[in-house]
């Protein structure tokens, strides 16, 4: 009795939870169908009837445009290095710090989690960082992409956290079948904490990709090194400053100008801003469907 | 065992010390940019060719009639967003319920999709929804609600309503992406516990109050603390795509206000001063919370 | 779990690889910068790359078409390779710091200090007779004079040249009027086409228009117009600054100057009779009353009004900004939009000083000085004048008069990417570069842009213009400007004195402090008048805004502007009486 009362709330909880959450979801995808059918939509037509369901004309314009930039395939090769590279690198950092702050033994523990945990706080402000990068030897250089962010506080916390919240059995047992710290790291620490690093990786991968700021205030002077971001923001950027020459500009608007539309341009590097998490994360999220059993990791 | 006390543990620190060294090198040796503050700085000119005029900065934002407004309008916002954070929590334990693994994955995936949509993007869908001529307005149209310019209702114009609708719009913007961290946490729970659960005759509620709660409330309480030390960094792009003359007013933000007065007017020496106070209050609010933590859970969180 | 850790050594593995991968990289670039270097330290008739930094330009490595064929006759001229990056303020002040800047800069008044304190500039004088000729020539006398009075920290230096200059009898000119009363056409000439002489007859016919154009095609609702709130307050006074006679000093039009008198005013605190601001909020509180405004007007940016008007949801406006492309969709019939010209037209104003917001200099630290002094110079060039405005001789233009062809191909739609190639569209920014102006006249006796003559304006009209111009009896629509003139119906801004603006010195941080604020407290008080549904309530929303604003030391600002003013006026005297 009691059995089947819990079977049926449960059920009713069940379709409850569906609706919410598909429904959430619609939510948070119509937009984006919206930004992408505007895309694709032939501008004439889609700036007088917005496209609600499915595109008004058909144009793959924008595309051809960004596809079409000087560099594109260069740039797009950087952004990729720098992303797998930036990733291993701010992963790996991030996670064996934060396991080193999980061992209580460790002399000025508190101490020095805290200096990092400050980092989130703290900022000198850009002239600063820009004295210093170049006092470096940074600029213009790759490395830059990947230094300043290969430890970032944020992830050292989230490793912590977790790593602190792991059932301690597996690392006594191999402290005492005499492993060192390191050993005990990638041997235990790591297999047990792959949804917390594939979080971090997901979560420095799409920062990766997506940031250009960096790429224009240290790097712009090395066109080697440019990132598809950078290239994309110049290009929006360029959208927009031919816009507002129309408004300046004597006599009539050409139709090359006019043909540029920003509000096109911004939508579509958004699409593509998205491309790296759709197909990175659900690679990722087989680190997430199982729990972990102790039993599973001992075999 | 006997061998590894003393010395051996300073393994430990000679481990962390090439990370340290990064740190020290990207995030503290910056640092040295807060004697800006006390100088008239123009980028370009040697600062030590610049008018010093000590605590300048420091008392003009204390003496700025907006400094009150704008940080009742920041309190407000972050009130708002610590009240919404345990629901990407939620969120995570709702997902994780679902059974079936594509939709639940269709979902996981498709959820993050506002978190990459620029505030400008935004803004742009929020006013082809929201205004007087926009989708909900026609919406109501459809069913007899009788509109006309008159009695329309715009929610982007209504600065009583400012502070909700906009934190709607982060809720809206950040919950799937901020879920991740806890769906990660819930895979990192040991299934024995929920196995011992079962065998105790416990429905999946009450695992779900007794087991999946408590095993997250660490990843909780350590973020709920971060967002209270970053209760002034709002950020300025929202609130700056959604300012308007009937809002202004309610939605100017420190960050935002920062921006129009330091940016603008290429105040560099008022934005690092500003900076300053910020970190000063950042360490305050975490030290306080820290220690209310330690009160209440027996144990400091940072 | 094994299987993990191989995938680990493996990520490793890649890691390596890439990082050879990228040695490989940066040691390439590095040889090829050595490589210049060693170049251009050794022989200056090779070929350099000259890089110019213009704030908020169109960047010439994403642009689509560099180099164009114009870009392509400056090098080959210069025996250079042309690059035109784009700045902002960040990108500026970091550049300050470093000193690596390009080899000719662009900045505005409030980088003078910045520059100047900081020894970025190369004093012209020193290639008067050598490098600069053009910056020399009497042309830009009075624009030199005044560089070095007001724009050179007190040197008596020539560091700076503008873009630009108009002299006298050079006004600008344009083919349509370009702001004033904005009308539909079809509508306007469905209600009998009733003269619009103030903001009140304006209001009756838009309210008329309205009631002959309900709503779209689509079943949108139509209003007679709306308002852009991402530029200052420019959008809510400008019809007043028309209406009334005025240009704007600031980005914020907080300060205008009289084109007639030559006066300047702080709009929101001169008196009713004289503030377009205040005209302006009667006017919009009167057709906020009568139902035509926008509702969203608060509430919209530039974007959304051209969203509108695209939609045709708009019947009026101030400004040819935004309803390009309804035009462009309807050129073939007579839907389009067309402006009438209000009390002052925006016509034949001069800049004797070019523009003052847009400093160019050459940066000592460049490692092509005389290359990009020469550079400099030749921007100051008429023959660079003719050629970005008009093209290059004997292809695209040939004794002073453009050639049929390429006045065709830019009103041709299936030409455009012949267009784009030759890069005369005035959407890329070159006339921002030009030292002289497009409608100066040139040592030949035609203008910089053989675009401005008539036959080019009669050449180029679209239905709608041509049917307004056999209305009104008009070879092209701006000679309306010119009738209305002679009929002492309007004035233009030909008695503006532009001296006065470009000497005035750039406000003080405090100053700019107290503006700022004051604009924002202007800006908000804005819904409250227009909606005021009475007089009372206008008057009491007014009472507010004053006080507030005296309360925000609106005064001390205020008499700043009003002495600087002064200062910079009697500055021109001197210089001028030399």
């Amino acid at each position: 009795m009691y059995k089947r009362k819990e079977k049926s709330s449960r059920i009713i909880f069940q379709i409850f939870n569906y609706i919410l959450l598909i429904g959430f979801t619609l939510i948070c995808v119509y937009p984006f169908w919206t930004m992408i059918i505007y895309t694709v939509s032939d501008p004439s037509i889609a700036d007088i009837k917005t496209p609600v369901l499915f595109p008004e004309g058909f144009t793959l314009f924008n595309y051809k445009e960004i596809l079409g930039l000087k560099g594109f395939f260069h740039s797009l090769f950087i952004s990729i290095l720098r992303t797998v590279l930036g990733t291993s690198v701010t992963v790996f950092t991030s996670a064996i710090l934060g396991y080193l702050f999980t061992k209580e033994e460790m002399p000025c523990r508190k101490f020095l989690y805290r200096i990092v945990v400050l980092t989130m706080y703290i900022n000198g402000g850009l002239i600063p960082t820009f004295i210093l990068i170049r006092s470096y030897g940074l600029l213009n250089s790759f490395w830059v992409y990947i230094l300043p962010m290969a430890v970032s506080a944020y992830y050292v916390i989230l490793i912590k956290t977790f790593v602190e919240q792991l059932p301690k059995e597996l690392e006594e047992v191999a402290i005492i079948d005499g492993a060192g710290y390191f050993k005990v790291f990638t041997n235990v620490i790591i297999p047990l904490s792959k949804p917390i690093i594939a979080t971090i990786a997901v979560f420095a991968a799409v920062s990766h990709w997506n940031s250009w700021f960096d790429n224009y205030i240290y790097t712009s002077k090395n066109e080697q090194i440019q990132t598809l971001q950078y290239l994309l923001y110049q290009y929006l950027n360029q959208a927009q400053q031919m816009a507002e020459q129309v408004k300046y500009s004597h006599g009539a608007i050409s139709s090359a100008a006019a043909s540029i539309s920003t509000k096109g341009v911004r939508m579509t590097i958004t699409v593509l801003a998205f491309l790296p998490i759709f197909i990175v994360y659900p690679f990722m999220q087989r680190f997430f469907t199982k729990g972990i059993m102790l039993g599973a990791v001992k075999g | 065992m006997a061998k590894r006390k003393g010395f051996y543990h300073y393994r430990l620190l000679f481990m962390a010390l090439p990370f340290m060294i990064l740190i020290l090198l990207f995030n503290y040796m910056p640092v040295f940019g807060w004697i800006y503050s006390f100088y008239d700085y123009i980028p370009g000119i040697a600062l030590k060719d610049c008018d010093f005029v000590g605590l300048k900065y420091f008392k003009m934002l204390f003496t700025d009639v907006n400094t009150l407004r704008v940080m009742k309008n920041t309190l407000i916002f972050a009130g708002i967003n610590i009240i919404l954070t345990p629901l990407p929590m939620l969120f995570a334990i709702l997902l994780n319920e679902i059974k079936l693994s594509p939709i639940q994955k269709i979902i996981q995936t498709f959820s993050t999709i506002p978190n990459f949509i620029s505030w400008v993007i935004v803004y742009s869908l929020a006013f082809s929804l929201f205004s007087y001529d926009g989708l909900v307005n026609a919406f109501l149209q459809i069913f007899g609600i009788n509109i006309d310019a008159g009695n329309a209702y715009n929610v982007m114009g209504d600065s009583n309503t400012v502070y909700w609708f906009q934190s709607f719009l982060q809720l809206w913007k950040t919950l799937g992406w901020n879920a991740i961290i806890y769906l990660a946490a819930i895979t990192g729970i040991d299934q024995e516990l929920y196995n011992a659960a079962r065998v105790d005759g416990a429905g999946y509620f009450r695992c779900a109050l007794h087991i999946t709660l408590p095993e997250l409330s660490a990843t909780y309480f350590v973020l709920l603390m971060l967002n209270i030390g970053n209760i002034l960094n709002t950020g300025f792009e929202q609130y700056f795509m959604f300012k308007n003359p009937q809002t202004a007013s309610n939605i100017e933000v420190l960050d935002l206000y920062v921006y129009r007065i330091g940016l603008e007017s290429q105040d560099y020496s008022y934005g690092v001063a500003i900076g300053i106070m910020k970190f000063a209050i950042s360490v305050v609010l975490l030290t306080i919370a820290n220690k209310a933590a330690n009160k209440i859970r027996g144990e400091y969180i940072i | 779990m094994k299987k993990f850790i191989k995938n680990l050594i493996t990520l490793g593995c890649i890691m390596v690889m890439m990082i050879g991968v990228l040695g490989g990289c940066s040691n390439s670039t590095k040889i090829k910068s050595d490589t210049g270097d060693l170049v251009s330290s050794t022989d200056t008739s090779e070929k350099v790359t000259i890089t110019v930094g213009i704030k908020n330009f169109t960047d010439s490595s994403t642009y689509k078409y560099w180099p164009m064929e114009i870009t392509k006759a400056i090098e080959d001229k210069l025996n250079i390779e042309l690059k035109l990056i784009n700045y902002d303020d960040q990108k500026l002040s970091i550049d300050l710091t470093s000193g690596d800047m390009c080899d000719i800069m662009c900045v505005g008044p409030e980088y003078i200090e910045n520059v100047l304190k900081g020894k970025y500039a190369v004093n012209l004088d020193d290639y008067t007779d050598t490098l600069a000729q053009n910056i020399y020539s009497d042309r830009f006398e009075t624009r030199n004079s005044i560089m070095r009075n007001f724009r050179s920290n007190d040197e008596s230096k020539l560091y700076f040249t503008t873009p630009g200059e108009l002299g006298e009898g050079e006004g600008e000119k344009y083919s349509t009027v370009m702001y004033g009363y904005v009308v539909r056409w079809d509508l306007y000439k469905e209600i009998g086409m009733p003269e619009i002489n103030s903001g009140d007859d304006y209001i009756e016919v838009l309210k008329q228009m309205k009631k002959k154009y309900t709503e779209t095609k689509d079943g949108l609702p139509v209003y007679a117009m709306g308002h852009y709130n991402d530029s200052g307050l420019h959008s809510w006074t400008f019809r007043g600054m028309l209406d009334l006679g005025y240009t704007n000093v600031d980005a914020n039009c907080m300060y205008l100057v009289d084109v007639r008198k030559n006066e300047l005013i702080s709009n929101v605190m001169a008196e009713e009779e004289l503030s377009p601001f205040w005209d302006d909020m009667h006017f919009y509180n009167k057709m906020y009353n009568e139902g035509l405004l926008d509702p969203d007007c608060f509430i919209e940016k530039a974007e959304d009004l051209k969203g509108k008007y695209a939609k045709g949801q708009y019947l009026g406006g101030i400004n040819s900004w935004h309803y390009g492309d309804w035009n462009t969709n309807h050129a073939d019939s007579d839907e389009s939009y067309i402006i009438l010209p209000s009390n002052m037209v925006w016509s034949g104003a001069t800049s004797l000083g070019g523009w003052s917001d847009k400093l160019f200099f050459v940066s000592s630290h460049s490692k092509n000085k005389d290359k990009a002094i020469q550079t400099l110079d030749y921007f100051n060039s008429e023959e660079f004048a003719r050629l970005i405005f008009s093209g290059i001789e004997g292809q695209n233009w040939e004794n002073g008069e453009l050639m049929n062809d390429t006045i065709a191909m830019k009103s041709d739609p299936t030409r455009t990417e012949e267009w784009g190639q030759l890069g005369l569209s005035g959407s890329y920014g070159w006339d921002s570069i030009s030292a002289i102006g497009a409608t100066a006249i040139l040592k030949d006796g035609s203008m910089a842009s053989l675009w401005n003559t008539d036959k080019v304006f009669n050449s180029s009209l679209s239905t709608t213009e041509k049917d307004m111009c056999s209305t009104f009896g008009l070879n092209y629509p701006s000679e309306i400007i010119n009738k209305r003139v002679e009929e002492g119906k309007s004035f233009d801004q030909s008695k503006i004195n532009s001296l006065y603006t470009a000497c005035m010195e750039s406000a003080p941080q405090d100053i700019t402090r107290i503006d700022n604020n004051v604009t924002e407290i202007v800006t908000n008080a804005i819904p409250g008048l227009v909606q005021a549904a009475d007089e009372t309530e206008f008057n009491t929303a007014k009472e507010k805004l004053l006080s507030d604003l005296k309360a925000a030391n609106i005064d001390t600002a205020v008499k700043w502007w009003m002495e600087t003013y002064q200062k910079a006026k009697e500055n021109v005297k001197e210089v001028t009486a030399e």
